[in-house]
């Protein structure tokens, strides 16, 4: 209990950046995946998320170097490889989108997967390492790496809401945005580059597996509160941080499972559980769209119309 | 005001490797209601969006207002077809409105009180101005239209192209587009629209481009809509003809 409240009240200041980049981050994936939401591309995330592994991979073959930043980078270099290949696939083939996702998520996941094994025989390779990509590690993140996402978080947020008429237009109207002169592929192009670098920042926090639902569940979520784009990038990112807060916390504060020496709850499903307890809350009861809300309502309609039929009796 | 407010000059648009629309060489006068008539398939929509550089052309010239759509882009409004968005976007009527402001703002200026007031006025004139803050998905099919013409009206322009701004609406709406385009071309605008209804034709515009990949016939009116005419656009198709005297415009178009 001590211990929740300490990191609670971050007064630990390791714990106080680690919350605040891990909340900048959700901030930033729940602004971004918006849009992508809006503009049908909410799986895009999940294709580069899965790429990033043999991205990790490669980065660690080729480089030798094993800082968080290096590592990254080979991630968002094969994510971004892996959106041009599904461009290229869908051009190239009569495949729907649907399928080439799945084939470029899996593809480059097998990819990966290959790759680790090799990372895993390697002399100075372990498994503990990438098992931190996979499902996520914020809690022992080091102070240095929790800047770098920090920044990355802050620039990705400043970029959507500089541009946030303009992606709306995108999102909504295409072909209106092209016809008064708006750069449309390259606003496209910008929003994939934008999903693919908050995805690459979300993997030392939530992992390969589950970065996704950073992008997706906030923003599903906040669609059940508004009725405007404003409102929904509002309430996705307090959606976002939130459960980047609580899911951190929880993960560092709860007893671990395997008794003190094994490792503690890994971070990404608890954020990501977090999401979606909160997701569930708002299909429940939002005021315009919520289940509760809607019987709620019919019951009173239908209470009233009995009301005052029995009256005119 | 004599000049054309739009050209076509062999006029040539490929989705893949298929010729959608083939030379068409065509002019709309200025301060003229035109419709673009054919039958489904025929590049109606892609010659709107070749006129609106949207659409890379495979041969041949268009030009708006006498230039390059480049150079007049702010003097071009545009009304796509309605079915073309998601009409449950998270954004309200004020707002789709207010997107007609945003060629003129530029990328980072946002729209202020003047152009909330302009907009407000534009949702006035299409008879909208009490569903202002709805959101857009709570709004009839028919208001929805009126709603993409309140925003073309925001945007000032010259020029108007419009894909079916028509298709579907109730007599309200039909009533309130057909006004508010009388008053644009009175202010000397020039309104090009798809149209599909072939019946309202003659009553509706003054001047129209039959096309069917190719130009049939491109003219005013009473001169063009003839059903020899009608007869070669829809190749054969159509269930009842139109007479060329005016009253008699009964048809069908069978597809």
């Amino acid at each position: 209990m001590a211990e929740l409240l300490r990191l609670l009240s971050l007064q630990d200041s390791s714990t106080r950046v680690v919350m605040l980049s891990t909340a900048s981050l959700a901030i930033a994936a729940a602004l971004v995946g918006s849009l992508a939401m809006l503009r049908r591309r909410a799986l895009v995330g999940d294709a580069v998320a899965h790429a990033s592994l043999p991205g990790i991979c490669l980065a660690w073959f080729v480089a030798g170097d094993r800082s968080l930043a290096v590592l990254l980078l080979g991630a968002f270099v094969l994510g971004l490889a892996c959106m041009g290949t599904m461009a290229l696939v869908q051009r190239l083939s009569k495949a729907r989108e649907d399928a080439t996702t799945a084939i470029a998520i899996s593809g480059f996941f097998g990819l990966g997967i290959v790759l680790s094994r090799l990372i895993q025989n390697q002399p100075g390779g372990n498994r503990a390492g990438l098992d931190g990509f996979l499902f996520g590690k914020a809690a022992s993140a080091v102070t240095s790496d929790a800047w770098l996402v920090l920044v990355v978080a802050g620039v990705v947020s400043a970029t959507v809401l500089g541009l946030r008429k303009e992606f709306g237009l995108l999102c909504f109207d295409r072909a209106f945005a092209a016809g008064i002169g708006r750069p449309v592929h390259r606003l496209d192009a910008l929003l994939l580059v934008l999903v693919a670098i908050v995805t690459v920042a979300g993997l030392p926090s939530v992992g390969v597996v589950l970065v996704v639902a950073m992008l997706v569940i906030p923003p599903a979520a906040a669609r059940c509160w508004s009725v405007s784009l404003g409102t929904m990038l509002a309430v996705a990112a307090a959606i976002g941080a939130a459960s980047a807060i609580i899911g951190t916390g929880l993960s560092a504060v709860l007893p671990p499972p395997g008794g003190a020496s094994g490792g503690g709850w890994p971070t990404g499903p608890m954020i990501v559980l977090t999401a979606a307890a909160l997701f569930v809350l708002s299909l429940l009861v939002a005021p315009q769209q919520g289940l509760l809300t809607a019987m709620w309502r019919r019951h009173r309609l239908r209470s009233s119309v009995q009301s005052s039929s029995g009256s005119m009796r | 005001m004599s000049r054309s407010a739009l050209e076509f000059h062999g006029v040539s648009v490929a989705y893949r490797d298929e010729l959608v629309v083939e030379g068409v060489d065509a002019s709309v006068p200025s301060a003229s209601l035109c419709a673009i008539v054919g039958p489904n398939g025929a590049g109606k929509s892609t010659l709107i969006k070749a006129a609106l550089g949207l659409v890379p052309l495979a041969s041949g010239s268009v030009k708006v207002l006498g230039g390059s759509i480049t150079a007049v882009r702010r003097d071009v409004g545009y009304v796509p077809q309605r079915e073309s968005v998601d009409w449950e976007f998270p954004v309200s009527a004020l707002e789709v409105a207010l997107m007609g402001s945003y060629g003129r703002l530029g990328l980072f200026r946002r729209p202020g009180r003047a152009e909330r007031a302009h907009a407000m006025d534009s949702l006035e004139q299409v008879g909208l101005a009490a569903f202002a803050d709805r959101q857009i998905s709570q709004l009839s099919g028919g208001q929805q239209q009126r709603v993409f013409l309140a925003r073309a009206l925001m945007q000032r322009a010259q020029l108007y192209l419009m894909d079916e701004p028509f298709s579907g609406v109730d007599a309200l709406t039909e009533g309130a587009i057909l006004r508010v385009l009388g008053e644009l071309r009175q202010r000397g605008c020039t309104i090009v629209a798809v149209h599909h209804d072939l019946s309202t034709v003659r009553e509706r515009f003054d001047h129209v481009l039959l096309l069917n990949k190719r130009l049939v016939a491109a003219g005013p009116v009473a001169a063009t809509f003839t059903s020899q005419a009608l007869q070669r656009a829809y190749g054969g198709r159509l269930a009842v003809m139109v007479d060329a005297a005016p009253g008699n415009a009964v048809t069908s178009a069978g597809h």
